[in-house]
């Protein structure tokens, strides 16, 4: 049983709509003006509102988030007398269930809310869902990723389709896994769609499976991850990668819950819970147009956002422990201790690639001291020392006019400021390009610097291509 | 050079193939062979990084339930799964393994083909920034030249 309210000046209407749903249950209210209903969503706690377009003191659309960000959060549906392209694009970008047309309404009306209504449904539990979870594999227990779980507790109780976003590296990948692990869907498949490495004419196929003969080369049939994620999860990562035409076709994947093989003829259903992530911002690009509002509305009915790991460096720690038991464990070595210098040289360091970042040094630093039992700070990588370095420095007076090279920071007399910077920043972005393997879209992102500041640093630095992709 | 890794259970006709096709392919490859059946006991495996592109190839059902039981050790890569042939394979418990292309070794190869040359060239491309400064990227990567 729902609480509805009906914003519509044709009171006849309002009252043929209020028998027929309160005959459903449903408690039903009814407004005739736009700010006759505004005061009313602000009093109740609506469920649903079918809000009308035009109505005598304004536009149904245009006050659509003042609806909406009212304290219930209701979900909407659009009415409207006459068939309107424009504004039933707007009202589904704005994040309308659904656009009805009044002539009809009375039978179309019933699909749309059912399935708003048991969406809503869905929401609620998953808000009253109990915490516990399994959480193997996730390291750390910062108060940011205490209460990440919790949402992940809270997401895994639900259905609902859940959006993690997170510089690169924070554990988008493995937030989603444990939301699946967690889930009723647990021991189902975890489908990945990469979206950033497919190529863009393999993504349909992937995604949709094909027929026989469907394009040059399909010499046989083929089952799509949507197919094969049935009854599991679909993972799309990177999803602001997706191609915009695909999104359009997904987009209707996500209304409809089924989907068309390339070149079949019969439509098929395929029962997956959405798991999204991306470390772009989806709303820029929203505002870019080169993705659709509609679709990040569905993606994002409940986002998780990953904290960077210089925000939680308490779990450095923990994260580097667990890093290590389980490359000696791989690699049937004997454990190695750690000494506390080299926690804290790593405590210096700010992360840009985040946990990846940790994970990959530790992997480096265990490659490099294999023999050794203890691992000390001159094992890690000369750019993550220079930081601790650079800490000491900051408390001292300016350092005074000299011409050493500045990486013999520890051997005599330290060279001028200004050089000291630029020898940093060539570091830096050493750094940065090593990590990204020389990826300039990564290296933008992981460094927050514009694409054309890379360029000019490239520049000026007379950064070779050996350098920027040593590894 | 992309670095990928390539890994089954056994030193299989499969993975022997496998292994002749990626080496023939004219991309900027170095392919790491693990060590069939124990792919952590040789060095090669230190070379390993998070997130490095490891392809596991399986004959048959038997093969991906070896797979997948030490699939806790492949998680943090990413997977590329080649089965030999789709008649061996009967059951989808493959996708527990979550790989991010799954190809037939029979008839499918160039999807893989594909796949790598993609990730190449993102990586090709940015490799090369200075030539490239009156150029741009779209949003995958791809070059594409600026209008004049
Ligand atoms: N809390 C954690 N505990 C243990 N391992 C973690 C944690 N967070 C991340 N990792 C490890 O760090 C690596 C990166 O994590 P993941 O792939 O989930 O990041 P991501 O946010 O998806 O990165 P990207 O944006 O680059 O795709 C993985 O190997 C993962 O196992
Ligand atoms: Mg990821």
């Amino acid at each position: 049983m729902a609480h509805i309210l009906i914003v519509d000046d044709n009171t006849m209407l309002c009252e043929l709509l209020s028998s027929q749903l309160r005959s459903a249950d449903h408690t039903v209210l009814s407004a005739l003006t736009l700010q006759e209903a505004l005061q009313l969503a602000q009093q109740e706690s609506f469920d649903l509102i079918l809000l009308d377009v035009q109505l005598p003191d304004g536009n149904g659309l245009d006050a659509f988030q003042q609806f909406a960000q009212t304290s219930s959060r209701p979900e909407i549906i659009i009415m409207t007398g006459s068939g309107d392209a424009e504004g039933a694009k707007k009202a589904i970008q704005s994040g309308a269930w659904s656009y009805l047309e009044k002539p009809n309404i009375l039978q179309n009306l019933v699909s749309p809310l059912t399935r708003a209504l048991e969406y809503r449904e869905e929401k609620k539990r998953i808000e009253q869902a109990p915490v516990a979870l399994k959480r193997e594999g996730i390291i750390g227990s910062s108060p940011v990723i205490n209460s990440s779980l919790d949402q992940v507790a809270c997401a895994a109780a639900g259905g609902a389709n859940v959006l993690i976003t997170g510089e690169t590296g924070t554990g988008k990948e493995v937030f989603a896994r444990a939301i699946h692990e967690n889930s009723h869907r647990g021991t189902k498949a975890f489908v990945v769609v990469d979206c950033a490495s497919l190529p863009e004419n393999l993504i349909e196929s992937t995604l949709f499976g094909h027929v026989k003969g469907a394009f040059t080369g399909a010499d046989r049939s083929a089952t799509g991850l949507i197919k094969l994620a049935d009854g599991g999860t679909l993972f799309l990562d990177e999803v602001g990668e997706l191609p915009e035409r695909i999104q359009k076709t997904f987009l209707r994947v996500l209304q409809e819950r089924s989907f068309r093989p390339l070149g079949s003829t019969r439509e098929e259903q395929s029962n997956f819970r959405l798991l999204a992530a991306t470390n772009r911002d989806l709303s820029q690009k929203v505002k870019d147009g080169s993705f659709r509002p509609d679709l990040l509305y569905r993606l994002r009915s409940l986002s998780l956002h990953l904290p960077p790991l210089r925000e939680r460096k308490e779990d450095i720690r923990p994260l580097c422990r667990h890093f290590l038991v389980r490359l000696c464990e791989r690699t049937q070595v004997s454990s190695k201790e750690i000494s506390d210098e080299f926690f804290e040289t790593l405590m210096d360091y700010e992360w840009p690639g985040n946990v990846r970042e940790l994970q990959q040094t530790l992997e480096q630093v265990f490659a490099n001291a294999i023999h050794h039992p203890t691992l000390f700070a001159y094992h890690l990588p000369a750019h993550i020392r220079v930081c601790t370095a650079m800490q000491g420095l900051t408390h001292e007076e300016p350092p005074p006019p000299a011409t050493a090279p500045v990486s013999s920071l520890h051997q005599g007399r330290p060279t001028d400021w200004k050089s000291f910077k630029a020898e940093q920043e060539r570091q830096y972005l050493q750094q940065v390009f090593t990590y990204t393997r020389g990826n300039i879209k990564e290296s933008c992102r992981i460094s927050g610097l514009s694409r054309a500041r890379i360029y000019q640093l490239i520049n000026l630095h007379n950064l070779s291509t050996q350098q920027k992709v040593a590894f | 050079m992309q670095k990928i890794f390539l890994y089954s259970s056994n030193y299989s006709p499969a993975l022997q193939r496998m292994h002749r096709y990626l080496s023939g392919l004219s991309l900027k490859l170095q392919i790491i062979l693990l060590p069939p059946g124990s792919p952590f006991s040789s060095p090669a495996s230190l070379e390993l990084r998070s997130n490095d592109l490891l392809i596991l190839v399986a004959e048959n059902d038997q093969e991906v339930e070896v797979l997948l039981r030490n699939r806790i050790d492949y998680e943090e890569f990413r997977i590329i799964l080649i089965l030999a042939q789709q008649a061996a394979v009967t059951s989808n418990r493959y996708m527990l393994l979550s790989p991010r292309l799954v190809a037939y070794l029979d008839h499918d190869l160039p999807r893989v083909a594909e796949y790598l040359s993609n990730i190449c060239r993102i990586q090709t491309v940015t490799r090369q920034v200075p030539h490239l400064l009156r150029t741009s990227f779209n949003s995958k990567g791809n070059l594409t030249k600026r209008p004049h």
